[in-house]
């Protein structure tokens, strides 16, 4: 009898081994496959303790705070809905977007740096505080601004020129990501045909129209093919031209009302910026040539996409590897052609023929401060391109500010500020209103604010977007921008 | 005097309790951010408890072995430990039953005066259990929704016969294979290459394999069913050397079990969460699935005492407790639970090998076998190796009756080791 007692024990013996076997598999090699599972109920209860980062504004104005509940259960809520395409929304159902998202690592604490308390926190199981993160939004400005804006589609963008600070961007219409947990709310988000979730100022994708003369004026005077003092006469001033074919009408009308002056030819080449004649700039994109046409473009930064903490939709100029024909390299010129780009592309271009030809890395992040207090990270500025020589900026310049002194852009005129702009007015195509835009700087010989503005299907830049912007340089200077 | 002197079981009770206290003081210290004495009542009561049951060893059976007492000492007090952890007021009452468990194992160690005379009654034993069952099918109250009338009892006491069951049905065998194991061992049917003994003898081999089914049909009870054929199979093995019982019984298990399979659709349905829980990972497969998405967490060194959250896993402190185990003790938790388990079941099949009578040898292995193969089946059905069947794992899971039945099994086990001087 004993010999089977030993045999019942090594049976014991081998069944308990398989089952430790087996246990290391569950435990030890397919561990991580398991725990990573959508249905493990502890990786929502990890998440939703997880003290997510404050967000504040430049000034320390809580912009997105947490309140956590009885069970230990962290909740965001935000202060400024016209952030909310800035900041974005973190959602359990429909998950993040902008700053919430491409931040999120930061904001929940994962970013490495993991100070002595974060190592004790984990091993004693404590929730996990993500490091707070503050903006170089001002968010009296950003109200100010959202209150002038219209509510149809529509953004505004201010930026500091001398280091591509962001310190508003508003985009019309915008939402409540408060209210997204609300399943009716965000689906009436989704069906909006003014489309809320997007933010119109980094992804808003729109022909220049007009602006965008003073990318093709910087580029003729800083390669010497112009100058401002260069005549047009005639009908090199009225027009008609034709290009390819194609006949460019006469332009009587923008001499005849010039900032409600009459401007005949023959005229300089800088009323020809100050009345926005395309037939000039017709020609001296002509005379620049495509090649140089687009590497000016590509040098302000036109083509391509800036670093951005949020999603950027990158511009576009010309499609490479398709020829640069006559035709398009003239309607370019003028910002039509095959031109599209986002407002912050354009306020990037203005603010740098303001900062003596040196385009800035546009930042929103100021500083990321761990929750003891240390900052993580400042983001210093940085130059992100140098388009122009400081001599063609004050050209440039010089002919914007008589944009708005005496030309399209007088509705921007503010009284005791010196302003430097442009007026837009983007043909769409169809029967809809044109897209109102208007870009500037001021004061204009030492900016320290650069605004783009544009009013989806608003009309004249002139007469719909140029008040706008000077409503804001006013407001900007007046909190001592 | 010096044989009553149990120096090594004490010295060991002393490590045991030291360990399950210093678990108490971990759970107050991560639940309250202090040892809370208040915390520590009921498990200091257990531990004076031990030594007492030491006490009673050194009058009742000094020279018993004096390693069993310890361990199981440590495996209650990692039960109490867990079970305390998931529900503090389940834990209190553990200790509670733990305790009237050693008054009944103390019972076990003197009464009756000589165990051999256990033979004589084998069976009303027999008939006591089979009773039991029935009257359970009969009379018996679905007390958690299962479906199912498992439970016997009233006015909030409760008690589930097939634990108590356990330890009657290895005496009974114990005694029967005593008195039989020569005739079974002869063979006198010859069937084609298979010899078999004569029917009438095998007649309680086909009791017990209707009684496994009747505890699947009629209690949906997989566990039981398994547990009581294994007992069987594991008994009759030692007792006859016989491979053709262990392999002919398993046999008409399965084919058994294949009838249910077809039969009767609970049985159905345990088949399939067993063979793809993926498919109904939120429906039946969602208790298994979250059982080992708990192991899973724990990993090598566990979340923690305390530290984890296993109370997300459904019955997690009967059933389940491996899987709260595994996710705050890790997988070296468990397998050092799982290798004090397996200490038990080696010490005493050395106590049957080293005792000189049948029935004693009979027993231990049977009492043994218990322990040894509820574990296999529970631990199997938490990990998947085999289709999930509710039994508790011995000594850690909550349960009185359990608690009452695995510690006559020990005391049982203690008066074998010291009958044999």
């Amino acid at each position: 009898m004993n010999a089977n007692i030993r045999r019942l024990g090594i049976f014991f013996l081998i069944a308990f081994g398989v089952i430790v076997a087996d246990l290391t598999y569950w435990q030890v090699l397919d561990a991580s496959n398991m725990v990573g599972r959508p249905d493990n109920p502890r990786l929502r209860l990890q998440a939703d303790q997880v003290r997510r980062g404050r967000i504040y504004d430049r000034n320390g104005v809580l912009l997105a705070g947490r309140t956590i509940d009885s069970q230990g259960f962290v909740h965001r809520y935000y202060t400024d809905p016209s952030l909310s395409t800035v900041i974005g929304y973190d959602s359990p159902r429909y998950g993040m977007s902008e700053l919430e998202q491409s931040y999120n690592d930061y904001l929940t604490g994962q970013v490495a740096g993991a100070s002595w308390t974060q190592v004790v926190n984990s091993w004693e199981h404590r929730p996990v505080t993500g490091d707070d993160i503050t903006l170089t939004i001002d968010d009296r400005l950003q109200r100010d601004i959202d209150a002038l804006m219209p509510p149809n589609p529509s953004a505004a963008v201010v930026m500091d020129p001398r280091n591509g600070q962001v310190l508003a961007m508003v985009s019309h219409p915008n939402f409540d990501a408060n209210q997204i947990k609300n399943p009716a709310y965000w689906q009436s988000l989704l069906t909006d045909p003014g489309r809320p979730l997007i933010n119109r100022v980094a992804d808003g994708y729109y022909p220049p129209g007009s602006t965008f003369k003073i990318v093709t004026l910087s580029a003729a005077l800083d390669s010497g093919v112009s100058s401002l003092n260069d005549i047009y006469a005639g009908t090199q001033a009225l027009g008609p031209i034709t290009v390819d074919g194609h006949v460019f009408p006469n332009t009587i009308n923008n001499l005849n009302d010039c900032g409600g002056r009459v401007i005949p030819p023959p005229i300089t080449l800088e009323e020809g910026l100050v009345c926005s004649d395309n037939i000039v700039f017709i020609q001296v994109g002509l005379k620049l040539g495509g090649t140089r046409f687009l590497e000016y473009a590509h040098r302000f930064g036109i083509g391509s996409a800036p670093p951005f903490p949020i999603p950027v939709l990158a511009s576009h100029v010309h499609t490479p590897g398709t020829p640069f024909g006559q035709l398009e390299l003239a309607q370019s010129a003028f910002g039509q052609g095959d031109l599209h780009v986002t407002p912050l592309a354009m306020v990037m271009a203005t603010a740098a023929i303001g900062n003596g030809g040196v385009m800035e890395t546009p930042q929103l992040i100021k500083t990321i401060t761990a929750p003891n207090g240390s900052a993580v990270t400042s983001p210093s500025p940085s130059t992100y391109s140098t388009p122009i020589s400081p001599t063609t900026a004050s050209e440039v310049t010089s002919a914007m500010k008589q944009v708005v002194a005496v030309g399209t852009g007088v509705l921007a005129r503010s009284q005791g500020i010196s302003i430097a702009g442009k007026t837009g007015t983007a043909e769409t195509g169809g029967t809809q209103l044109p897209h109102a835009w208007f870009v500037c700087f001021a004061p204009a010989d030492h900016p320290r604010i650069a605004v783009a503005v544009i009013v989806e299907h608003g009309g004249e830049g002139a007469t719909t977007a140029a008040p706008l912007a000077g409503q804001i340089v006013r407001d900007a200077v007046a909190l001592g921008y | 005097m010096t044989e009553r002197l149990r120096l090594q079981e004490w010295l060991l009770l002393v490590l045991a309790n030291a360990i399950m206290l210093g678990g108490f003081a971990l759970l107050s210290e991560v639940r309250y951010h202090h040892v809370l004495l208040g915390q520590l009542t009921y498990p200091i009561v257990f531990a004076l408890s031990t030594f007492l049951f030491s006490v009673g060893l050194s009058v009742l059976q000094p020279a018993a072995d004096q390693f069993i007492w310890p361990v199981v000492s440590l495996l209650a007090g990692m039960g109490i430990l867990v079970v305390s952890r998931l529900d503090a007021g389940l834990g209190h009452r553990q200790v509670v039953w733990t305790i009237l468990g050693e008054a009944l194992a103390l019972l076990a160690l003197s009464v009756p005066r000589d165990l051999t005379v256990l033979r004589r009654y084998k069976y009303t034993i027999a008939f006591a259990g089979l009773f039991l069952i029935i009257l359970t099918i009969v009379a018996g109250t679905d007390i958690n929704g299962s479906g199912y009338k498992r439970w016997i009892g009233f006015h909030g006491i409760y008690f589930q016969p097939v634990e108590i069951l356990k330890p009657m049905i290895a005496v009974f065998f114990a005694a029967y294979l005593d008195e039989k194991r020569e005739l079974l061992s002869a063979a006198r049917l010859q069937i084609g290459p298979i010899r078999l003994p004569p029917f009438q003898y095998l007649a309680p081999l086909v009791a017990v394999w209707g009684l496994s089914l009747l505890l699947l049909v009629k209690q949906n009870d997989l566990g039981s069913a398994l547990l009581f054929l294994g007992i069987f199979l594991a008994m009759i093995y030692v007792g006859t050397a016989r491979a053709v019982y262990p392999i002919g019984g398993f046999v008409m298990f399965v084919v058994g079990a294949f009838l249910a399979f077809h039969l009767f659709p609970h049985v159905r349905d345990r088949t399939e969460i067993w063979l793809d829980p993926w498919v109904h990972a939120a429906g039946s497969g969602f208790q298994l699935i979250q059982g080992l998405i708990a192991l899973s967490t724990g990993g090598i060194g566990g979340q923690g005492l305390g530290q984890g959250q296993p109370y997300l896993v459904p019955v997690v402190t009967t059933d389940f407790i491996l899987a709260a185990i595994g996710e705050e003790l890790g997988l070296l938790g468990v397998v050092a639970l799982l290798a004090l388990l397996l200490f038990v079941v080696f010490r005493g099949l050395a106590i049957a090998i080293a005792s000189t009578n049948n029935f004693h040898k009979l027993l231990a292995a049977g009492l043994v076998a218990i322990v040894g193969i509820q574990t296999i089946v529970i631990v199997g059905g938490t990990t998947r190796l085999m289709p999930l069947t509710g039994v508790p794992l011995p000594y850690l899971s909550y349960g009185g009756s359990a608690a009452l039945a695995n510690y006559v099994i020990a005391g049982l086990l203690l008066r074998i080791s010291g009958a044999r001087a």
